[in-house]
This record gives structure tokens, sequence and C-alpha cells, in this order.
């Protein structure tokens, strides 16, 4: 069978799929246009006002700018192998999935349309990040044209990389991706430790390439780079075809349900869909302790650490976030808050790891007769180890910013805050289900706004932790300042968590 | 009212029974559990019955003090039926839908917890879980997580929960569900052995041989055969 007539059959299956009417066209064209002006417009004049500033051309012409950018690179392909497992870049609805997985078609034919489109947005997303940097470097004339060219060459070869390691990522088994992407960020710390390897190291070629600190244009690595793109371009045909069929079906099934619960505001459903279920550890003693406190500090710290993988991401999510605090307090400018605001979501979003006990204890409130405590007890009991985890992890980061000359002061500051944000987590877990009435349209001149209400009220707890801890510490400079703000936020939410536990379901 | 604490998965003492008088209820205006009367005494079963949405898990439901009753009285082992009320959930255990479990723990530490909160020490809720798991006969899933096991499983776990704790009355909503005819007869043998240590067990079912296994009285809700 030729090409075209196997491209046909899959654009067959395709054509089942429903089309969207006119009118509904018509309203997403509204929406995406309202989203860009309420939402994007202000996000891209911040990021200008961020890039004109003095400090900016400051950190992007600093001695380690080349070495950030290097690890970066490194970083990004960690987090492709990573989220490959997950979410890979060969996604198709769950019938088409379904129905081209089984076919005898090559998978090259039948996935190749969104890898095509994986593959294109993270080559252009890279390109236009080093367009960016590359213009303000030329534009402060700290970069001649042909080396900021050069280096959006090399960031187009680097997007090519990173959208093959997200379907390597696909194609692995989550052990092995895992084992390939620790491997991959093992090698990127290396490198940035020890400089003379950076020749071997193909992330290094990325910071080669940045288009300051060399007297002329890098051109090795920009040819080492087309290189390796060009051959990972070559092997994506062989890793489409070496897809398991089961597990594009699974992936185009979870995610089509995870869609479905976000699209009627259910996210606690929604993420659920992401959390990786126990597999190792059935044998370790969970219920060990006499005492109920030690009992259920034990049960939730085993119970963590039979998903090891989420596990040490959370750790080194809230590790890196203090360490990010105590660093940004000695940031130039206008990159603090940001920073900060940063830390405070991804410390938030770790946290979420070590809350599976708060989140069972309040959907507990549903079947009231299974334990002999109340939800607001049991919550009690759960909040041992989170806040233990929180603080060992934040101290973990906090130490090693102190060990690299961050003041002392800003490491209570980001203990303090890994601690208010497990209060936050606790509210969050006993928020319950979304009220119906939310779904009401609100009609207003500009248009419906009830998906903003809707999305506020998503995404009010790490709004708040944003807000509240973000600006906390990008504005207490001082630590007793800083625990003096936090105490209050701890008390809010506590009010609002018992608020919640108590009012009907 | 005094609550005694016997050892965790059975039955505190024979109780008082449930007693429901002329309870309807009704929402956005429509009847969905039309006035129904009830009584079952210690070591009575009782069987709810009939066809599909005629109000059996919402009767449950009433009893086990979830719902606003729109008229009527339930009082369950001498107490107005209030899940609120701590004294009304030590004297009730209910399986009515699927209970939230924690996705972390094997199944022998569920059960275990689940009995350390109802006040049982550490090596008696280690014995009540392997009491239940023997007596469900689960014994091959001791280990497993709930992610790992077939529905028909996760059925006689969601029951093991259920009994693991001490109660008077037991109320349960189609416990045959999802079950093979061998399992079927083990949940009749179970509830059996509930009944004659004196607790008092309403359930909605449809089945016959469980009825009658059981030599339960029904209670039919509906018209409809």
């Amino acid at each position: 069978m030729t090409g075209s007539a196997l491209r046909a059959r899959v654009g067959a299956v395709r054509a089942v799929r429903s089309r969207g009417t006119a009118r509904e066209s018509a309203y997403i064209l509204y929406a995406g246009a309202l989203l860009a002006a309420v939402v994007f417009a202000p996000i891209g004049k911040a990021l200008v006002g961020v890039l004109a500033d003095s400090s900016t051309i400051v950190a992007l012409t600093s001695h380690g700018a080349g070495v950030g950018v290097e690890a970066i690179a490194g970083g990004l392909v960690v987090v492709s192998l990573l989220v490959g497992t997950m979410r890979g870049p060969a996604l198709r609805p769950p019938y088409e999935t379904w129905v081209l997985a089984g076919a005898d078609i090559p998978r090259r034919v039948t996935f190749r349309n969104p890898v095509g489109r994986a593959l294109a947005a993270t080559t252009l997303s890279l390109v236009v990040t080093a367009a960016v940097i590359g213009a303000r470097l030329l534009s402060a004339g700290r970069s001649p044209l042909p080396m900021a060219v050069g280096f959006v060459i090399a960031a187009a070869c680097w997007g090519i990389v990173v959208g093959v390691a997200w379907l390597v990522g696909q194609r692995l088994t989550p052990q092995q991706s895992r084992f390939a992407a620790v491997s991959v960020a093992v090698a990127t710390s290396v490198g940035v430790a020890w400089p003379v390897l950076a020749p071997a190291l193909p992330w290094a070629w990325v910071g080669a390439s940045y288009p300051h600190g060399h007297s002329a244009v890098m051109v090795w690595p920009i040819f080492a780079l087309l290189f390796i793109a060009s051959c990972a371009l070559a092997t994506v045909g062989r890793i489409l075809d070496g897809l398991s069929g089961p597990r594009l079906v699974a992936q185009a099934e979870q995610w089509a349900t995870l869609g479905a619960y976000s699209g009627v505001g259910d996210m606690r459903t929604a993420l659920a869909q992401l959390r990786p279920h126990p597999g190792v550890g059935r044998s370790w003693r969970a219920i060990r302790a006499r005492s109920l406190a030690i009992t259920f500090l034990v049960r939730d710290a085993v119970g963590a650490a039979r998903t090891p993988w989420r596990c040490a991401m959370a750790t080194l999510s809230v590790a890196g976030s203090a360490l990010a605090w105590c660093v940004a307090s000695t940031a130039p400018g206008q990159l603090r808050l940001p920073m900060d605001l940063a830390a405070a979501v991804v410390c938030f979003s770790g946290i979420g790891a070590w809350s599976d006990g708060l989140r069972h204890a309040a959907e507990s409130r549903q079947s009231r007769s299974l334990y002999g405590l109340g939800a607001g007890r049991l919550i009690r009991l759960h909040l041992a180890f989170p806040v233990l985890a929180a603080v060992a992890s934040a101290l973990i980061g906090a130490g090693v910013a102190v060990a690299v000359g961050a003041p002392v002061g800003g490491a209570l500051t980001a203990v303090s805050s890994a601690v208010t944000i497990v209060a936050v987590r606790v509210a969050d877990s006993a928020k319950g289900t979304m009220p119906l009435a939310l779904l009401a349209p609100i009609s207003t001149p500009l248009g419906d706004f009830g998906g903003a209400v809707i999305l506020l009220w998503q995404s009010d707890a790490v709004l708040f932790v944003a807000v509240t801890i973000g600006s906390t510490v990008a504005v207490a400079s001082d630590a007793p300042l800083a625990i003096a703000v936090l105490a209050p936020v701890i008390a809010v939410a506590a009010g609002v968590a018992w608020w919640r536990l108590r009012r009907p379901r | 009212m005094k609550v005694d604490t016997p050892a965790p998965g059975r039955p505190l003492t024979a109780s008082d029974g449930v007693t429901v008088e002329q309870v309807r209820l009704a929402r956005l205006g429509e009847t969905i559990l039309p006035p129904t009367s009830l009584r079952a005494g210690p070591g009575e079963a009782v069987a709810i019955t009939g066809p599909n949405g005629a109000g059996k898990t919402t009767l449950l439901r009433a009893i086990a003090g979830i719902e606003r009753l729109d008229s009527g009285s339930v009082v369950v082992d001498g107490i107005r039926a209030d899940e609120r009320s701590a004294e009304f959930r030590r004297a009730v255990a209910s399986l009515i839908g699927r209970p939230s479990t924690a996705r972390d723990l094997t199944v022998h530490e569920h059960l275990a917890i689940v009995a350390m909160t109802w006040g049982a020490a550490r090596d008696e809720a280690a014995a009540a879980a392997d009491g239940v798991i023997d007596e469900c006969a689960i014994t091959e899933l001791r280990q497993r997580f709930l992610h790992e096991v077939s529905s028909g499983q996760a059925q006689l776990i969601h029951l093991a929960l259920t009994l693991v704790r001490p109660f008077r009355i037991l109320l349960l909503d189609e416990p045959e569900q999802r079950l093979d005819g061998a399992r079927r007869d083990r949940v009749a043998e179970i509830l059996a052995a509930r009944l004659h240590a004196g607790a008092t067990v309403v359930y909605a079912t449809h089945s016959a041989a469980l009825i009658e296994a059981l030599g339960s009285r029904t209670a039919r809700i509906g018209n409809a055969a």
C-alpha cells in the first residue's frame, strides 16, 4: 500500500470524530482573544518590563549565563523524558488511538501528525526564547548579530532534541525513562561542575553557543548540534514504530478522562488521574506503632515511600524552592519576585505528593462510618508527616543555599514558608467538590465570565500561595518579619479548613 | 447511652434495632422515597427489595442518618438517626456505595488502621484484620493495594472494612453485587454469624437466595415487579 493510501485510511478514521460547528469555532476564537487580552497581554507586558530592566542585562551577561543555559538545556531533556511517561507527543483521542493502534498501518504514519506538531512546538518555543535573549543582548550592544543568530540555530536544534527525548520518554517503560532522566540529570550536574567535560556533553554545546563571553561565533557547537538534531529526527520513525499499543491507548484514555473532569471543574478527580499507584514496599510495615499519632506518621511515611519517584520529586521540589527563596534574596531587582512566586508554586506542587493522607481524611466525610474518628481529628493525625517532610526538605535546600553564601535568615523564612504551604494544603484538601451553582453563566458586557469563576475556584489555593508566600518572601527581607506575616496566613488556612469541614456536604 | 468496647469486628451488644416510621423524602418537588415504615429487631435481618430507582438506597441512607427527612422518623438503637452524632456512628456500620479508601495501604494495613481508629490496640487491630480477611476468604489479597483487585474482590474488601469495626446495626446496599455464587454464599454466612451474635442487619438486595439464606423479612418499596 502506498504512503498516500495509508494516510487516506488514517484520515478516514479521524473523520469519524465530529467536527465543531462554525458557532463553536467562533466561540473558541472569542474565548482565545479574551484570554489573550485579559491574561497573556499583562504577562507579556510584565516580561517586556523584566527584559527592559537593566538588572536583566546584568544577569544575561554574567559569568555564569552560559553555564545556566547548559543546565537548562540538560534539564529540558530530563523533564521531557519524564513527561513522556505520562503524556507523550504521540497522543490522539481514545477512539482514534484504539482504532489506529490496532490497525495494520505503521505507527510512523498513524502518529506522524501529532508528533510533528509536538516537535514544532518544542522547537518554536526554544527558538522564540533564544531570539528574545539574543535580541536583548544585541540591542544592548553586548553581542554581535552572527553570535545571536548562531544561538537561535542552536536553540532550534535543541528544540528538536527535546521533542525527540519527549517521544523517547513515551517509548521507554517508566522505569527506563526515570533511569535515563536521572542519568542525564547527573551528567548535566557533572558537566556544570567540571567544565572540562563540556565538549562531550550535547547540552553543554547549547551553553557554548550562548552569544556572550566569546570573542567570535562558536561554530563547532552549532555544527555538532545540527548533526545530533538530524540524527534525532532520523530516529523518529523507528521510535514511533516501537510504541506500545496498550500504552498509547492507556495514555489517550487517561488524558481524555482528565480533560473531561477538568472540563466540568472537578480538578481533584482530574489530577488524581496523574497520581501514580504504589508498586513497591507492600511488605513494609506501615502499621507498627502503639499510639495513633505515631501510627499515622509512620503510615504516611511508608505510604509516600511506596511511590519513591513521586516522593523524590516532592523532596527535590521543596528543597529546590527553599534554595530559590534563599538565593532570590540576593537576586537583582525585578527577578526576585518572579523567582519567589515560581518557587511558591513549585513548593505547593511538591507538598501535594505528601498530602495523600490529608486528602483521604477529608474524603472520609463521605463514608463517615468507616473510621472511628472525625475528619478533623484524622486530618490532624495526617498532618505530622507533610510538616516534617516539608521542614526536612526545606532545610536541605536552605542548607545548600547558606553553604554557598545566602543569608541564614532566608533559610528560616524558607522553612516557615514550606510549613505555611502545608497549612494551605490542609485547607485545599477540605475543599470538597465544586458547587454546581458555579457552572451557571455570568453575563457581562465582555461576555460570559463563568469560566473565569470556575478557574478561580479551582486554582484558589495555588493563587493564595503564590500571592501570600511569594510576595512575603520577596518583600520581607528578614526572617522575624516574614514569620510574623506568615503566622496569620497559617491561621487563615486553618480557619478555612475548619469551616470547610463543618459546612454541610 | 453508654457504649461498651468489645473486640473489633464483633457487634457491641444486642441492639435495640431499627424503627422507621412513615419516612418520606422529596427533592426538587419529586418524591424519591414514598412514605415507608419498617422495624428490625436485635438479631433480625430485614431485606429492602424493589425495582431500580424505587428508593432502596435512599431508605438505607435515611437509616444511616445521611439524608434529611421530609417527614417521619428513624430511630436506631434508641438514638435518632444522625450521622453527625459520634454515639450514632459507633452503633451503625454501613456500606452504602463505595467507601473512600487509601491508595497507599495494603488491604491488611487498611483494615488494621480502621480498627485502631475504633479503639483497638495495635495487636488487637492486626488480629481483627486477620479475622475478617479469613472470614471473607480474601487471604490472597492481604498484601495487595486496592488498585490491584477486581471489582468483586473490591466488594469483599469493602465489606471487610465495614465488618472490622464494632457495631450493633449493619446497613448494606446490595452486598451481593459483583460477586460470584461461592462468594455470595460466603457473604450470607458472614451476615448470618453477625445476626447470631445479636446485630441487626438491614440491607437492600435483588437476591432471593440471600434473603432465603438469612431468613430475612422483606420490606418492599415501589409497585413494579
